[in-house]
């Protein structure tokens, strides 16, 4: 009973640290963790930690308890403890797979994509994060280019979302189609949409999509 | 009881949750009203209620509020009690907590969907039985005025973004921005800081500068609404802040277009009009809106002022 007490509180300090919205306790927290000797690694895992506190209390049906603004700040969180912490880490070669990220041509949408790339870094996949509003041909570029596991698509405009359905298209005429696994996510996505193109995986949230880009490398093993 | 605090300075009273509240009540207190803020409290859900949403105890929160009001909760006084990112469950807890307070108005903004009220009808009704004006607006940032002078007193200060653009009367450079009244949430400011020296004839560039900084999470102070394509709040409190903009360098907004679309084509179906006024990002005009929901409340506002008239058949016509 102690220790999941001890746990608990542990897990509301970080999230608080996480929902700072001026940043500054992030900074003091990963300085003080780095001044006590803990690795990089470490104290990413400690955020993490406190992150997917977050995203389960975003993700509850039965008890949502974190809202849009809370994953918006603690991503924005994450991203300064990554600005802090990545010079520190050393060059990683066994990165859990590798991922290309990008919102479709059209839409300019950017903080959720951001967010997803965040997340999946801190969780150690290597991530190429291509921008927004990126063009079919942009995409096959960044697959021939950088051969990645995983192409990770955001669209928040159901204006924009037949822009997905051209991306995997471009990569199959192109021939890189059976060479990477694709998922899609973004508020005008669904899950009957991503099927419907024939994505690999649909991420509703970046919880959701991180869970199924470690099941997508799991299945590429 | 005689009151105290009759003929001095309003005094407003927190109750929030979360890094939306916080980044209000920061940018409040900074921007002329510190003094007049006489507490704050951050209510919690998971202090409260169960998974499953409900409360612990064998009588709900519904049955009776003044229970779980929690015990740490400060003792303060207020005029005005402003309700900032609170969990929609916990609404049934504003009535009590606002006479504990002995407030004259509630503002309670909704700027997620998540954050809504259960209880809007009950906890409104019941303001009002004890003299309490109640009123949500949604988003935050589209209150320009209000039927209540405590609430009139705050949008003095923040609320709908009002600019003045002070341009080299030779160039048309933005030579500073006067922030008249700031958002809630302080992007205006921020953005009016990072303006001067653009071109306030270049309205294609200045309208995309604003969607752009008004959610850009590396600024200081940044929009925290809804961003749903099917609830935009964040698009609309966009179009807000680039007509305010607009407004401040003499160029037609979103209203003068409406106007403007009338004048030339007569009666129109609301429909038709909002083809013509409302875009996309991408494709946007400069002088439109991005969000439907900004049309509509601008097609409002235009019948409100008497300028309009929509008829029963759904079309619009200059008045």
């Amino acid at each position: 009973m102690a220790d999941d007490s001890i746990q608990e509180d542990r897990l509301s300090y970080l999230v608080s640290v996480l929902l700072d919205f001026k940043g500054t306790r992030i900074r003091e927290f990963c300085q003080s963790k780095l001044d006590s000797g803990a690795d990089p690694f470490t104290v990413f895992g400690e955020l993490q930690a406190g992150l997917e506190e977050i995203g389960k209390g975003y993700e509850d049906p039965r008890f949502r308890r974190y809202f849009n603004s809370d994953l918006i700040v603690s991503g924005r969180n994450m991203k300064r403890a990554i600005e802090l912490l990545k010079p520190l880490l050393p060059p990683r070669k066994d990165g859990k797979g590798h991922v290309v990220i990008g919102t479709v041509a059209g839409d300019v949408h950017d903080i959720g994509k951001t967010i997803f790339a965040v997340t999946l870094e801190s969780d150690g996949f290597i991530v190429t994060d291509i921008g927004v509003d990126v063009p079919c041909a942009r995409f096959v570029e960044a697959v021939r280019k950088n051969a990645p596991d995983i192409l990770a698509m955001s669209s928040l405009l159901t204006t924009t979302l037949p822009e997905m359905r051209n991306v995997i298209k471009g990569l199959s005429d192109a021939g890189f189609r059976n060479k990477v696994r694709i998922i899609v996510g973004g508020h005008a996505v669904t899950e009957g949409f991503a099927q419907s193109i024939g994505a690999d995986a649909y991420g509703r949230d970046c919880v959701e999509g991180l869970r199924k880009c470690r099941m997508l490398m799991q299945e590429r093993k | 009881m005689p009151d105290a605090h009759a003929g001095k300075e309003m005094r407003i009273f927190f109750l929030y949750s979360g890094p939306f509240g916080e980044q209000i009540i920061n940018t409040v207190s900074l921007g002329g009203l510190g003094d007049q803020v006489s507490g704050a409290y951050e209510l919690r859900p998971e202090h409260i209620l169960v998974p499953g949403g409900d409360t612990e105890g064998s009588e709900s929160l519904f049955e009776n509020p003044e229970r779980y009001i929690p015990t740490d909760f400060p003792v303060a006084q207020a005029d005005l009690l402003i309700i900032l990112g609170i969990h929609g469950r916990l609404s049934d807890l504003v009535p009590c907590i606002a006479r504990r307070l002995g407030v004259r108005s509630v503002l309670y903004p909704i700027d997620d969907r998540d954050t809504i009220p259960e209880a809007k009808k009950t906890i409104s009704d019941e303001l009002t039985e004890f003299g309490i004006y109640i009123e949500f607006p949604e988003p935050f940032c589209s209150l320009q005025r209000s039927g209540d002078p405590c609430i009139n007193e705050f949008l003095k200060f923040f609320g709908r973004p009002l600019l003045k653009v002070i341009t080299d009367p030779g160039s048309g450079i933005i030579h500073h921005i006067e922030v008249i009244r700031d958002t809630p949430c302080g992007s205006a400011s921020c953005i009016a800081g990072k303006l001067a020296g653009a071109d306030s004839g270049d309205l294609d560039t200045l309208s995309r500068f604003c969607y752009d900084e008004q959610h850009n999470d590396e600024a200081d102070n940044y929009c925290l609404a809804e961003m749903d394509p099917r609830y935009p709040l964040m698009q609309e409190a966009g179009d807000l802040l680039k007509d305010a903009l607009f407004e401040g360098c003499g160029h037609p907004a979103t209203k003068d277009t409406i106007l403007s679309v009338l004048r030339q084509s007569g009666e129109t179906g609301v429909e038709d009009l909002a083809m013509q006024v409302v875009g996309l990002p991408c494709s946007m005009t400069a002088s439109g809106c991005i969000t439907r929901r900004a049309f509509d409340l601008y097609l409002r506002e235009l019948k409100e002022e008497h300028r309009i008239v929509i008829t029963s058949s759904s079309t619009v016509m200059l008045i």
